[in-house]
C-alpha cells in the first residue's frame, strides 16, 4: 500500500508543478488573446486533473480488490503521462510571449487566416527546429482528455474556449525576417488544403492500383495481390504529402503573388532536399515545388501589367527590371529537370507524382473557389500601388499607405506591402552588398524588415480605425 | 526660420521625395493637424528602467553602456487597448506611434500638451527634431504627479512643431528610421573620451557602488514582499 501511496504523491506533485507553471505563463504578455485562451484552458484541465486524482485516491483507499487497486494505479499513470505531455506543449505558449515573436505580423496574419476559413485562431511562436510549420491543439486535447472526463467535465473544460488554436511555428533564427514569413501564408494553406483532402474523392485509387499492379513483378498470386497493396499504400503516402505541400504553395501564391514565390525559393536555398523526396518526412523536392508556383504566377500576364504600370511610372524601371530578372532566374532553375529524375527512378514515387498532376485541376478549382475574395493579383492597379509602397521604402518610410492618384492616401494592403518589400530587395540591396564590410548591407536589412513590419503594423491599425470611425 | 501654419504642413506633406513631409499614420488628420502643430500619437512600444545591480551609469564606458544597458533597461511593447501605468517619479522612454521623416528644409520641435502636463506627465525632453530625421520619435516620459497615471498607446501625448530652416540642414542623428524608442547612446560622443577619467575609478570605490546598488534592490524586493 504504502507504494501505491507513494505513486500518488509523486502524481500529485506532478499535477500542481503542471499548475504552477500554468499559472506562471499565464500572466506572461502576449501579442493577441489566443495564447491566454490556450492557457486557460491548460489550466481548467489542470484544475479537472486534481480532482479526479483525489478520486482516484479516495478510491484507491477504499478498494479492497487488489485487480481494482491495479486497475486505479494503471489509470494514475496515464494521468500523469497526459499532464508530462501537456506540460512539454506550454513551450508552444510560452514562446508566443511578444518579445520572442514578430509581434506587429501576428494579427494581421491570423485575419488572413481568417478569411481564408472563418474562425480560425493562430498562436505564432518560434522554434529552434529551422521550419515553418502548423499543428492544431484543440482537437487533440480533447481526444488526450477523453478518458478522464465525463460529459460534465468536458462541459466545464472546453465551452467558452475556441473551437480550434493552430499553432504557426515559424523558425526562431528568422524572428525579425518579417520578407521570408510571408511563408506564412504556405502554414495557413495546411487546414484549407487538409479539408479538400478529406472530401476529395477517392477513385485516384483504381488509377495507383492499376499502375501498382502493372509495375509489379510478382507473379504468385497471393503475394501479388500483397505487393499492390504495399505499393499502393507507399505511392498514397507520398501523393498525400505532395498534394499537401504544393497546395499550401499555391494558396500562399494566391494570398501574396510574387512574394510568396520569393519567400519559398529563399526557404529552399538551403534545403537539403532541393531536388530529392525526403524520405523520412516525404517532402516533395522544392525545385518541383518552386515549377508548380511559377506556373501558377503565370507571369506572362504579370509582367505585361508590371510594363504597361512602368510606362506611366517611369521611375520604376529598375525595380521592374529586378524583378523581372529574378523571376528569369527562378525560370531557369526550374528548367533543370534533375528532381524530376530522381522522382521517376523510384516506382512509388512515380506513380505519385503522376496522381499528383491528375489531381491538380479539380484540387486548384477548389482553392481557387475558396481562396476567391483572399485571391491577390498583379494587375495593373495593384503593381503601381506595390511600386508607390517601393517607393516609401526607397525613402525610407514604412509602406503602410501612400499618396493615390485621387488625392489623398490610401491605405496599402498586406500582399502589396510584402511584394513592395521583396521588390525592394531585389532592386537596391544586392548592390549594397560587399564582402569586406557588410555592415551597411546588414543595417539596409535590418531597417528594411523594421520599416516593413511597421508598415503591416499600422495599415492593419488604420483599417481598423476606419472600422471604428464607420461604426461610432 | 518660421513655423509652419497648418496651411503649409499640408502643402509640406503633398510635395514629391525627397521634399515630403511624411507623418505616418494620422489616424485623423483634420484633428491631428490643426494651430499649427501636429499632434503625436503614444506608440506601443517602451523602454522601461530596472532596479538591478547595475551601479552606475558612466556615459565615457561605451563598451560597457552597450554590453550591459539589457541590465539596466528593457524593451516591453503594450498592445493597443492595453494599458501601462506610469508610477510618481517614474522614466520611462516611449516612443511617437507616427513615424516621421523630415526634408533637409524642415526641423520641428516635440512639446507636451498642456492637458497632460496639468496631470504631471513631461513629455520629451530632447525636444529638437533635426532636418533629414527620419523614424519616430523617442519621448521621455516622467510623472512628476502625485498619482500614478494610465497611458493607452494611441492617445493623442505630444504635439509637433514645425520649422523650416535657413539653407539646407543636415542630420547625422544616431537614431535614423527607428520604429521605436532607441536607447541613449550618449556614450557614441566621441568627446567622452576626453573627458573621462584619465586612471582606472578606485577599486574600493567600485565595490561600494555595487554594494548600494544591491541594498537598493534588496529594498525594493522587501517593499514589494510588504505590499503582497
Amino acid at each position: 500500500m504504502e507504494e501505491s501511496l507513494e505513486l500518488v504523491s509523486a502524481a500529485a506533485e506532478k499535477v500542481n508543478a503542471f499548475r504552477h507553471r500554468v499559472e506562471q505563463i499565464r500572466i506572461l504578455p502576449f501579442p493577441s488573446e489566443n495564447p491566454k485562451k490556450l492557457i486557460e484552458l491548460h489550466f481548467r484541465i489542470a484544475k479537472r486533473l486534481q480532482v479526479k486524482l483525489n478520486e482516484y485516491y479516495k478510491d484507491l483507499l477504499s478498494a479492497t480488490d487488489s485487480d481494482i487497486k491495479h486497475r486505479i494505479l494503471g489509470d494514475i499513470k496515464l494521468l500523469v503521462n497526459l499532464v508530462k505531455r501537456l506540460a512539454a506543449e506550454l513551450r508552444f505558449i510560452e514562446g508566443a510571449k511578444v518579445e520572442r515573436t514578430p509581434w506587429s505580423l501576428v494579427q494581421p496574419v491570423e485575419k488572413l487566416a481568417q478569411k481564408l476559413l472563418p474562425g480560425t485562431r493562430l498562436i505564432v511562436r518560434p522554434q529552434w527546429h529551422y521550419n515553418y510549420g502548423i499543428l492544431e491543439v484543440i482537437d487533440t486535447y480533447k481526444k488526450a482528455t477523453e478518458s478522464f472526463f465525463d460529459i460534465k467535465d468536458k462541459e466545464e473544460v472546453f465551452n467558452g474556449l475556441p473551437e480550434n488554436i493552430h499553432i504557426l511555428s515559424f523558425p526562431g533564427l528568422e524572428r525579425g525576417n518579417v520578407l521570408l514569413h510571408v511563408n506564412f501564408g504556405h502554414e495557413i494553406g495546411h487546414p484549407l488544403v487538409q479539408q479538400y483532402l478529406l472530401k476529395e474523392d477517392q477513385n485516384y485509387l483504381i488509377d495507383i492500383r492499376q499502375e501498382a499492379a502493372e509495375a509489379t513483378h510478382e507473379t504468385r498470386p497471393i503475394f501479388q495481390i500483397l505487393e499492390v497493396e504495399e505499393l499502393t499504400k507507399r505511392v498514397s503516402e507520398y501523393r498525400k504529402k505532395a498534394l499537401q505541400e504544393i497546395l499550401a504553395d499555391l494558396i500562399s501564391v494566391r494570398l501574396f503573388g510574387l512574394a510568396a514565390v520569393f519567400a519559398i525559393y529563399r526557404i529552399s536555398l538551403f534545403s537539403e532536399f532541393f531536388d530529392n523526396i525526403s524520405e523520412k518526412s516525404l517532402y516533395p523536392p522544392m525545385r518541383t515545388r518552386l515549377r508548380y508556383c511559377l506556373d501558377a504566377i503565370q507571369w506572362p500576364q504579370y509582367s505585361a501589367a508590371l510594363e504597361r504600370t512602368v510606362r506611366g511610372l517611369n521611375d520604376f524601371l529598375d525595380v521592374k527590371n529586378a524583378v523581372s530578372s529574378k523571376i528569369a532566374q527562378l525560370q531557369n532553375l526550374v528548367r533543370d529537370k534533375r528532381d524530376e529524375e530522381n522522382i521517376n527512378k523510384k516506382i512509388a514515387t512515380r506513380i505519385a507524382y503522376r496522381s499528383v498532376r491528375k489531381a491538380l485541376p479539380s484540387a486548384l478549382q477548389f482553392i481557387n473557389q475558396r481562396t476567391g475574395d483572399t485571391a491577390w493579383h498583379l494587375n495593373e492597379k495593384t503593381a503601381a500601388d506595390v511600386f508607390r509602397l517601393v517607393e516609401r521604402l526607397k525613402n525610407k518610410v514604412p509602406p503602410n499607405e501612400f499618396a493615390s492618384d485621387k488625392g489623398g492616401m490610401k491605405v496599402g494592403e498586406l500582399a502589396a506591402i510584402a511584394n513592395a518589400g521583396w521588390f525592394y530587395k531585389l532592386t537596391y540591396l544586392p548592390e549594397i552588398f560587399k564582402v569586406d564590410d557588410p555592415t551597411e548591407y546588414f543595417q539596409e536589412i535590418d531597417i528594411i524588415n523594421r520599416l516593413v513590419l511597421r508598415g503591416i503594423e499600422m495599415s492593419d491599425l488604420q483599417r481598423e480605425y476606419v472600422v471604428f470611425k464607420g461604426n461610432k | 526660420m518660421a513655423t509652419l501654419s497648418t496651411r503649409e504642413i499640408k502643402v509640406w506633406q503633398k510635395k514629391k521625395y525627397p521634399d515630403r513631409l511624411i507623418i505616418t499614420p494620422l489616424l485623423e488628420e483634420e484633428e491631428q493637424i490643426k494651430d499649427n502643430t501636429v499632434d503625436l500619437r503614444l506608440g506601443t512600444e517602451f523602454i522601461i528602467t530596472r532596479r538591478t545591480s547595475f551601479p552606475a551609469i558612466d556615459a565615457t564606458k561605451g563598451i560597457e553602456i552597450e554590453q550591459r544597458i539589457g541590465q539596466y533597461q528593457e524593451r516591453i511593447r503594450i498592445g493597443f487597448h492595453e494599458h501601462f501605468v506610469l508610477h510618481p517619479n517614474q522614466l520611462i522612454l516611449g516612443s511617437s506611434l507616427e513615424y516621421v521623416s523630415l526634408p533637409s528644409q524642415l526641423s520641428a520641435y516635440v512639446i507636451g500638451r498642456s492637458s497632460w502636463g496639468r496631470l504631471g506627465l513631461i513629455i520629451a525632453t530632447a525636444t529638437a527634431v533635426s532636418p533629414l530625421f527620419k523614424g519616430c520619435i523617442t519621448l521621455e516620459l516622467v510623472n512628476l504627479g502625485e498619482a500614478p497615471l494610465i497611458l493607452y498607446p494611441g492617445i493623442r501625448i505630444a504635439q509637433l512643431v514645425l520649422h523650416t530652416v535657413k539653407g539646407k540642414g543636415t542630420y547625422s542623428g544616431r537614431y535614423n528610421c527607428s520604429t521605436g524608442p532607441e536607447f541613449s547612446k550618449i556614450y557614441k560622443d566621441d568627446e567622452m573620451k576626453f573627458w573621462q577619467e584619465k586612471s582606472e575609478p578606485n577599486h574600493l570605490e567600485q565595490l561600494l557602488l555595487e554594494a548600494r546598488a544591491e541594498i537598493e534592490e534588496l529594498k525594493t524586493k522587501i517593499e514589494l514582499s510588504k505590499n503582497k
